[in-house]
C-alpha cells in the first residue's frame, strides 16, 4: 500500500471515530475546573475576534443568540458550578478585576486600578469607581463587597454552600470596609494566587440578599434569574432547557452595550451548534471539531480557533506499590523514548482535525509562565529505539521489549465519550508497538478514571486533560503533597526539588520572580517527564459575520467578557 | 369489589416503584460514584477541600443511608426517635418527602421544577407523532389491504420495513441536513433544525409548528409503519369474513363496505396498539428530543447523565416510573371495568 492510500485510510478511520461532541468529551467539569479555585475562570469553550475590533461604525440595537450545549444551573457568582452558568452570571454581575482575553492581564472592572500587595506582602486595598450602580439605580458600595465575602467564608453564613468556603477559609484572614469606597483585604500569609483567584468573583448587591436567611439564599430564584445587577446585561426569562434571555442594564458603569438583548439558547451537542450556525439559527457559538471543515465553505459565518489554556497529556504510573509496570515507567531513559516515538505533530494534525498544537512544556503556551525548556524530543523512532537499546530494553521473538524479566507491556486508559481521546489512545498505543512497547487500550467511564487517578491510583497510564488556571500554581499536578487524596499527581511523582519550587511560587508576589521560578519547574519537568504533554488542545468558533467585536480569546470564552458592551449587530436586528 | 381491586393494585405497584429507585441508585452510584462534577481533577482545589466539599453533599455517608436519605425514610426515622439505627448517617434531609424528587448535584435546583418545565414540550411532541401515525397509518393500511400484492402494496410494505429498520437520530440528522442546512444554503425558505421555537422573534403559532414538524414527523415514522402494517394485516382478514361477502352480496357499496363496515372491525385491536403507546408519551422521545435540541423530559435525562449529575437522573427516572406504573394501573382498571372477567385476575 503506498503512503497516501494509508494516509487516506487513517483519515477514514479517523472520520468514523472522531466526529462527535469534542467539547462535551472534554468533561464540563474538566473544563471547568479553574473556576472554583480561580474565580477569574478560564473555561472550555472560548473564541477571539480581535480581528475585527472596530467601534467606529458601531450601529445601537439588535440582538445576538449564543448556542450552547448545556442549559445554566446557578447562575449566582458565589455558587456558580459550570461553563454556561458562569456566562449568564458575569453578563448579570461585575466583578472587581476582570482579564484580558489574549495576555490574561489583568484589568480593573469595579476596581480603579488592579490592587498591588502592600509592603506587609499580605493586605490589598481596593478602590471602587466612583458614580457606579446597581441595576435599580442603588449604589455599588464597599459594604456589598464585604456582604459578597462574608457569604463566602464568614462563619455566621456556614450555612450558604458557597464552594469558594474553604478556599477562603484557608487563605483569608479579613475583609473591611473602612468607607464606602475602599475595602481592606488581609490574606493569612503571603499568597501570590490571591488577587486571581478571589477578586474576579462577581459581587452581589447586599440590599437584596442581606434580607434573605442564609439557608434561603441556597435555593433563591435568584440564583437563576437575579433581580438586581450590576454587569452588562439584565436576565429577563429563562425556559428551562430552552433559552434564557437578558436585555441591556441602562445603568451599566462601563457604558451600556450596543444589544437590546442577549438569547443563550441551548442545542443538544456541538454538531447541532455547526448546523444551526449554517441556517443562521445561532449568531456565535463552539461547533463541534469534526463540522470545522464543512463551515469554511459557509458564507455567513467567520470561523475562529486558538490555543486554549489546558493539555491533554498521559500519566505513568511511577508507584511500585501501585503497579508492577512501575519497574518499567520508573527507567527515565523509558519515558523519554516513550515521548521521542511519539509524532505529536501528526496527532495533532490528524486526531484533533489540525484544531491542537503539538505540546513543548509542562504548562500551555496560553499561560504567562510558559517557557519552551531546553530539552525537546523531537520525533525520531530509530532516537527512541536506540534509547531503549541503551537503557537494556532488549526486543524478544515476538517483537516486545523486556529487561529483568519484565515485559514492555501495559494498558492505557483514558475517558469514555471523548472520541478524541479514544482516538488518540489507539494512535499512541500504534505509535509504541513501533519500538517494542505492546500497548492495550481501555476506556472507562470518566469518574472511574478520575477516582483512578486521583484515589486509588491503581493505573498503568492514563491519557487525560485538564484545563488550566489563570493562576500558574501547579501544585496540584507535581506537588510529592498532591498524590492520592483527590489531588492530581497520580504519577506519583517526587522530586524535592520541585516542591521546593512549587511551595516557593505560590508565596512569591514579584511576578517576574515567579515566573522564573515556574520556568525553572518546567525545565525539571521536562527532563523528568513523570507525566509528558501530548496536544494544546484548541478552542472553535462560528461566528455569524453580522455581528461585530465578539471578543472571545483563550482567557475569555464564556466568561469573563469584558468587551461585551462593545458588540454589535451590523443588520440592527 | 372494585375498591378492594384498586387497592390490591396500588399496593402491589409499591414494590415496583421501590425496585425501579434502588436499582437506578446502585446503577447511577456504581457509574458517577463519589465523583462530584467541578470538583473533581481540578487542579486547583486541595484533597482536605475537596473531601469537605463531598461530605457537605453527603457522598461520604454508606450507600444504605444515602438511599435512605434519599428517599426520606431517615428522616422519618430521625423524628420516630429511630435515628440511632442509622450509623455513619449526617445532615438527614427530608428527600422525596419534599415531593421534588430531590435536588440536582450539580446546581441544586428541584428535580420536580425541571420536569414539569418540560412534561409540555415532551407531550406536545409525542402527542403530535401519535396522532400524525394514527391519521396516516390507517388509511395507508386500508389501501394496502385492498391492493393485496399490488406494486402500491409492495411499495407501502418497503416503507414500513424502513419505518422500523432506520434508526431515528440518522433519519433527523438526514432531515436537518436537507430541510435547514441545503434550503438555506440554497436561499429558499427553511425549516428550523432544533428547539420549539426561535428565540427573539418567535413563539407564535406559525413558528412553532415549523419547528414541531421536523421532529413530530420522525417520530412518527415508526408508529406509522407498525400500525398501518397492523391496519393492513387485521383488514385483510376482516375483508375475509363471511359479513364482509353478505355486505358486498346484498348490493352493498365497495367504499361502504370497506370503510364503515370492515375497518371499524378491523381498527379494534390498533386502539389496544396504541394505548400501549401511552407510557411512552412523557419518556419515549429520548432520541428524537437530542436530535431535534427539543427541550423535553428526554434531552433533560440525556444531558444530565452526560455530566454525571446522578441525583436528576434518579429524580427523572423516579418521576418516570411512577407514571408508567400508574399508566399501566389505570389500564388495569380500565379493563376491570370493561370486562367483568378480568376483575380477579
Amino acid at each position: 500500500m503506498s503512503n497516501s492510500d494509508s494516509e487516506r485510510q487513517f483519515d477514514r478511520f479517523l472520520a468514523e471515530w472522531s466526529r462527535r461532541d469534542f467539547l462535551r468529551g472534554m468533561g464540563g467539569a474538566l473544563a471547568f475546573s479553574a473556576f472554583l479555585a480561580g474565580g477569574v475562570e478560564f473555561l472550555e469553550a472560548c473564541g477571539g475576534n480581535s480581528a475585527q475590533s472596530s467601534t467606529q461604525n458601531a450601529v445601537k440595537g439588535g440582538h445576538i443568540v449564543e448556542g450552547v450545549i448545556s442549559d445554566i444551573g446557578n447562575v449566582n457568582p458565589i455558587f456558580i458550578n459550570d461553563t454556561a452558568s458562569s456566562t449568564i452570571g458575569y453578563l448579570a454581575y461585575a466583578r472587581l478585576i476582570t482579564v484580558d482575553a489574549y495576555t490574561a492581564n489583568l484589568l480593573p472592572e469595579m476596581a480603579t486600578a488592579v490592587p498591588k500587595v502592600e509592603a506587609d506582602q499580605v493586605t490589598y486595598k481596593v478602590t471602587l469607581k466612583d458614580g457606579i450602580k446597581w441595576s435599580d439605580g442603588q449604589p455599588i458600595t464597599a459594604d456589598d463587597v464585604v456582604f459578597t465575602f462574608q457569604l463566602m467564608y464568614d462563619p455566621q453564613y456556614k450555612a450558604v454552600t458557597s464552594r469558594f468556603r474553604s478556599q477562603l477559609e484557608a487563605h483569608l484572614e479579613s475583609v473591611t470596609a473602612p468607607d464606602q469606597k475602599t475595602v481592606i483585604f488581609k490574606t493569612k500569609g503571603p499568597y501570590a494566587p490571591f488577587i486571581i483567584s478571589f477578586l474576579g468573583i462577581g459581587i452581589l448587591p447586599k440590599h437584596v440578599w442581606s434580607t434573605l436567611a442564609p439557608a434561603a439564599i441556597n435555593s433563591s430564584p435568584m440564583n437563576q434569574v437575579p433581580t438586581v445587577v450590576s454587569g452588562a446585561m439584565i436576565p429577563v426569562k429563562w425556559d428551562k432547557g430552552t433559552q434564557y434571555e437578558m436585555k441591556r442594564n441602562d445603568l451599566f458603569f462601563k457604558g451600556k452595550t450596543h444589544l437590546d438583548s442577549y438569547f443563550f439558547k441551548v442545542v443538544a451537542d456541538a454538531v447541532q451548534v455547526a448546523n444551526q450556525l449554517k441556517t443562521g439559527e445561532i449568531d456565535v457559538g463552539s461547533p463541534d471539531l469534526g463540522q470545522w471543515d464543512s463551515l469554511a465553505s459557509v458564507q455567513n459565518i467567520d470561523r475562529l480557533s486558538y490555543v486554549a489554556p489546558s493539555f491533554d497529556y498521559y500519566i505513568h504510573n511511577l508507584d511500585p506499590a501501585k503497579t508492577p509496570k512501575a519497574a518499567i515507567f520508573g527507567d527515565v531513559q523509558v519515558r523519554r523514548a516513550l515521548l521521542t516515538a511519539l509524532d505529536r505533530k501528526a496527532v495533532a494534525a490528524k486526531v484533533y482535525f489540525g484544531l491542537a498544537a503539538p505540546a513543548d512544556s509542562s504548562v500551555s503556551g496560553a499561560q504567562w509562565v510558559h517557557t519552551t525548556p531546553k530539552t525537546q524530543y523531537p520525533f525520531s523512532i530509530s532516537k527512541a529505539e536506540q534509547m531503549l537499546d541503551a537503557a537494556g530494553w532488549v526486543k524478544g521473538s515476538d517483537g516486545v521489549r523486556a529487561k529483568n524479566g519484565v515485559r514492555m507491556e501495559w494498558e492505557l486508559r483514558t475517558n469514555t465519550g471523548n472520541k478524541v481521546r479514544e482516538t488518540l489512545i489507539t494512535v499512541l498505543a500504534d505509535q509504541w508497538k513501533q519500538i517494542g512497547a505492546n500497548v492495550t487500550t481501555n476506556p472507562v467511564q470518566f469518574p472511574q478514571l478520575v477516582t483512578q487517578l486521583s484515589q486509588t491510583r491503581e493505573f498503568e497510564m492514563i491519557l487525560i486533560g485538564i484545563s488550566e488556571g489563570l493562576d500558574p500554581d501547579t501544585t496540584q499536578l507535581w506537588s510529592s503533597k498532591s498524590i492520592g487524596g483527590g489531588a492530581l499527581n497520580g504519577a506519583g511523582y517526587k522530586n524535592s526539588k520541585v516542591d521546593d519550587l512549587l511551595d516557593q511560587a505560590v508565596v512569591t508576589l514579584d511576578r517576574e520572580k515567579r515566573k522564573g521560578l515556574y520556568q525553572q519547574l518546567q525545565e525539571i519537568l521536562m527532563e523528568d517527564l513523570p507525566a509528558p504533554l501530548v496536544t494544546y488542545p484548541k478552542s472553535v468558533w462560528g461566528i455569524s459575520k453580522r455581528v461585530k467585536n465578539w471578543g472571545v480569546g483563550p482567557w475569555n470564552g464564556a466568561s469573563p467578557r469584558p468587551w461585551f458592551n462593545t458588540v454589535y449587530v451590523t443588520d440592527v436586528k | 369489589m372494585l375498591a378492594k381491586f384498586v387497592l390490591r393494585r396500588a399496593l402491589a405497584a409499591i414494590p415496583v416503584v421501590v425496585g425501579v429507585t434502588v436499582i437506578t441508585f446502585v446503577l447511577m452510584h456504581s457509574t458517577a460514584g463519589a465523583y462530584v462534577p467541578g470538583l473533581s481533577l481540578n487542579p486547583n482545589l486541595t484533597a482536605a477541600q475537596v473531601s469537605l466539599l463531598r461530605s457537605q453533599l453527603g457522598l461520604d455517608q454508606p450507600l444504605w443511608i444515602q438511599y435512605l436519605d434519599w428517599t426520606g425514610v431517615a428522616w422519618l426515622m430521625q423524628h420516630a426517635g429511630l435515628g440511632g439505627l442509622l450509623v455513619g448517617a449526617h445532615d438527614i434531609t427530608p428527600g422525596m418527602l419534599e415531593g421534588s424528587f430531590g435536588q440536582s448535584m450539580v446546581d441544586g435546583t428541584a428535580v420536580s421544577s425541571q420536569v414539569f418545565d418540560r412534561l409540555p414540550n415532551t407531550i406536545l411532541l409525542t402527542v403530535t407523532a401519535i396522532l400524525i401515525g394514527i391519521v396516516l397509518s390507517i388509511p395507508l393500511g386500508v389501501i394496502a389491504a385492498t391492493r393485496r400484492g399490488t406494486r402500491t402494496d409492495h411499495v407501502l410494505t418497503g416503507v414500513s420495513v424502513a419505518g422500523v429498520a432506520v434508526p431515528q437520530f440518522w433519519l433527523g440528522l438526514l432531515l436537518i441536513l436537507l430541510f435547514s442546512v441545503q434550503l438555506h444554503a440554497w436561499g429558499l425558505p427553511f425549516l428550523p433544525s432544533g428547539g420549539v421555537m426561535t428565540p427573539f422573534t418567535g413563539g407564535d403559532m406559525i413558528d412553532r409548528l415549523a419547528h414541531l414538524l421536523m421532529p413530530a414527523t420522525v417520530l412518527s415514522f415508526v408508529y406509522l409503519a407498525i400500525w398501518s402494517r397492523f391496519t393492513r394485516s387485521s383488514m385483510v382478514e376482516v375483508l375475509s369474513q363471511d359479513y364482509v361477502r353478505t355486505a358486498r352480496a346484498k348490493g352493498m357499496g365497495d367504499r361502504r363496505v370497506r370503510y364503515v363496515h370492515a375497518l371499524r372491525n378491523a381498527i379494534i385491536p390498533l386502539v389496544t396498539l396504541v394505548g400501549l403507546e401511552l407510557p411512552g408519551l412523557v419518556s419515549g422521545a429520548l432520541v428524537v428530543e437530542v436530535v431535534f435540541s427539543w427541550p423535553g423530559i428526554g434531552l433533560l435525562a440525556y444531558q444530565r447523565a452526560l455530566a454525571y449529575d446522578y441525583t436528576m437522573v434518579l429524580g427523572i427516572v423516579t418521576f418516570a416510573s411512577i407514571l408508567v406504573v400508574a399508566g399501566n394501573l389505570i389500564a388495569d382498571l380500565m379493563y376491570a371495568v370493561l370486562d367483568p372477567r378480568i376483575r380477579l385476575a
